[in-house]
């Protein structure tokens, strides 16, 4: 395929997808550049588009094969990669920053002395620097609704667990330079360090979802009183509503 | 209201479509009938639009009883499908008379049939789709698998007959004692990984695992090469995606998958082998054939091609002696 772009190449990843490149490595930059590109293709769909999956450094075009019209996804590709838009055509949008409440003691936090050993960290310091600043939303994905998020500062780089557990709807956790919260009940080879409140996926919902790809997520610690306390009350909103308000602080 | 009565539970029996598309992003599975073409074959039989919901049943596939008259279709996995006891033969309309009682004896070849019914199952939508997710647990009938005692509603038909088709086209399904030919195309992490481990793993036989789902098959090799194997950036993956996991197992993603994965994509199974895939169940033995994109996608259209016209002319005989 012809690299259209000096920051972005166009591969064909099967006989039903397309894949843009645009970096090696888990970087700001190319979020945004991610995210443009999908504003991109939800906008102008080419032909037989069934998905558009957008990753760390990738954007991800899945095509239904039955709409894919003769010739196939190669004579797609070459028009496709004739007609990208350069990264500046959409600027980057203002993301909002959602306020998501913890708990780091209790269910949830199972991980949390064992990771305390072994990062050389105290309690309380990872505690702090999971709480320090908003991290993004880089994706979606393994479970609906499930966010990555980065990037964390060194300090709280941990490889993930040779052999996943259980993990409980709710559980946020680490792993190298990310941190997720689980959705749904999983098995899950990250650290869990506590556990949110409130719900990330509901399949009734209007949006399914709280996180969208590019969102800031700002964690607060709060005790496991509170952490009940909210729990009843945010049920009486929906996905919708909690975005709206940015999130629970 | 007509409907269908789950008398004895099966293994794993679903409502499945499709699948659910343009969900991706926010991580929704895109589920959906493990074998598309089976499950074409099979509305098509009943008369049926290609894409009314179905059931999927594996075996021990459980029994039903119909409490109304129905058309029905059963096409993919050969289950050895009983009638009140007597055998009924797989891709054909069949006229169930209510009262009667559907089962299956055993399985004689491939893992998955498809259950079509005249006018079609009445399963509300989730995002555009009746499949169920089992991850979610929402969609089709309850986001779950049927249980004994379900009442499975149906959209009565305007008309029910059946009658003998000509020879239609069906799914190929392995057979236990001889390996499988499954196509494959190179992955996007399959340099990363080193052509000479590649090229010594191609040459193997592989083996379907038990642990396998609807959200991928592990493939076991005799002897595998041991290789370390690092996790990538997370990033898309697709129906027949295979990843290699540090352990140096194979895995081979299907209908229910995740939209994304950390594991290297070493390989790619293109689209008209899906339905071979589809059709394994633990203990089959496979062996993977290279080939090129540009043959992947003529057979793909091929394939298209031959089962439309397939479906249409079943659709058209059946328009025929319906008048």
């Amino acid at each position: 395929m012809p690299r259209i772009d000096p920051n972005y190449s166009f591969h064909l990843l099967s006989d039903t997808a397309l894949e843009i490149r645009l970096g090696e490595q888990i970087d700001p930059a190319v979020l945004d550049q991610v995210l443009q590109l999908t504003q991109h293709f939800k906008r102008h769909p080419p032909e037989g588009l069934s998905d558009i999956i957008p990753s760390y450094t990738r954007v991800t075009l899945r095509f239904d094969p039955y709409r894919i019209g003769p010739g196939g996804l190669t004579d797609l590709a070459s028009l496709l990669s004739n007609s990208l838009p350069s990264l500046e055509t959409y600027p980057p949008s203002a993301y909002p920053t959602i306020h998501l409440p913890v708990c780091y003691e209790g269910i949830g936090a199972t991980d949390l002395q064992l990771l305390s050993e072994k990062l050389q960290l105290s309690v309380r310091e990872i505690i702090d620097l999971h709480t320090a600043q908003p991290f993004r939303v880089y994706m979606l994905g393994f479970l609906p609704g499930f966010p990555y998020l980065g990037i964390l500062p060194d300090s709280l780089h941990v490889p993930r667990k040779s052999k996943p557990e259980m993990v409980a709807a709710g559980t946020v956790a680490i792993a190298a330079a990310q941190t997720g919260i689980y959705p749904a009940d999983s098995p899950g080879g990250w650290w869990r360090i506590g556990r949110t409140p409130l719900q990330l996926f509901q399949p009734t919902d209007e949006r399914t979802t709280l996180f969208e790809p590019g969102d800031q997520v700002q964690f607060h610690s709060v005790d496991q009183v509170a952490f009940a306390e909210i729990q009843s009350q945010a049920t009486q909103y929906s996905l919708a509503a909690l975005r709206e308000k940015g999130g629970w602080i | 209201m007509d409907m269908i009565e789950v008398i004895k539970k099966g293994l794993l029996t679903t409502v499945q479509d499709a699948g659910r598309f343009g969900q991706s992003a926010p991580g929704i599975h895109p589920c959906g009938a493990m074998d598309r073409e089976s499950f074409f074959l099979s509305n098509a039989l009943v008369g049926n639009d290609d894409n009314l919901p179905a059931l999927e049943l594996h075996f021990p596939a459980g029994s039903f009883l119909f409490h109304s008259d129905a058309v029905i279709a059963l096409t993919g996995a050969d289950l050895q499908p009983r009638l009140d006891g007597s055998p009924v033969p797989m891709n054909q309309p069949l006229f169930i008379p209510k009262g009667a009682q559907l089962s299956f004896e055993r399985p004689n070849r491939g893992a998955r049939t498809y259950l079509a019914v005249a006018g079609g199952f009445d399963i509300p939508l989730w995002l555009g789709s009746a499949s169920t997710d089992l991850t979610a647990k929402t969609g089709g009938w309850k986001g779950r698998a049927l249980q004994t005692g379900d009442l499975i509603p149906l959209h009565r038909p305007t008309r029910l007959r059946a009658a003998a088709m000509e020879p239609i086209y069906s799914q190929e399904l392995p057979d236990p004692a001889v390996t499988m030919v499954v196509e494959c195309l190179s992955g996007p992490e399959c340099e990363r990984v080193g052509f000479e481990y590649m090229d010594h793993m191609l040459g193997k036989h592989f083996q379907v695992g038990r642990e396998s789902d609807r959200m991928g098959l592990r493939l076991r090799a005799e002897d595998p090469i041991p290789i370390q194997s690092d996790s990538i950036i997370s990033s898309a993956v697709l129906f027949g995606t295979v990843q290699l996991l540090p352990n140096g197992e194979w895995i081979v993603l299907t209908a229910d998958h995740p939209t994304t994965g950390g594991y290297p994509r070493i390989l790619q199974i293109p689209f008209f082998a899906w339905g071979k895939l589809a059709q394994l169940s633990t203990g089959n033995s496979i062996r993977f054939q290279r080939i090129e994109l540009v043959q992947a996608m003529a057979k793909n259209e091929q394939m298209i091609r031959e089962n439309r016209q397939t479906r249409d002319r079943v659709r058209q005989q059946i328009q025929s002696y319906l008048s």
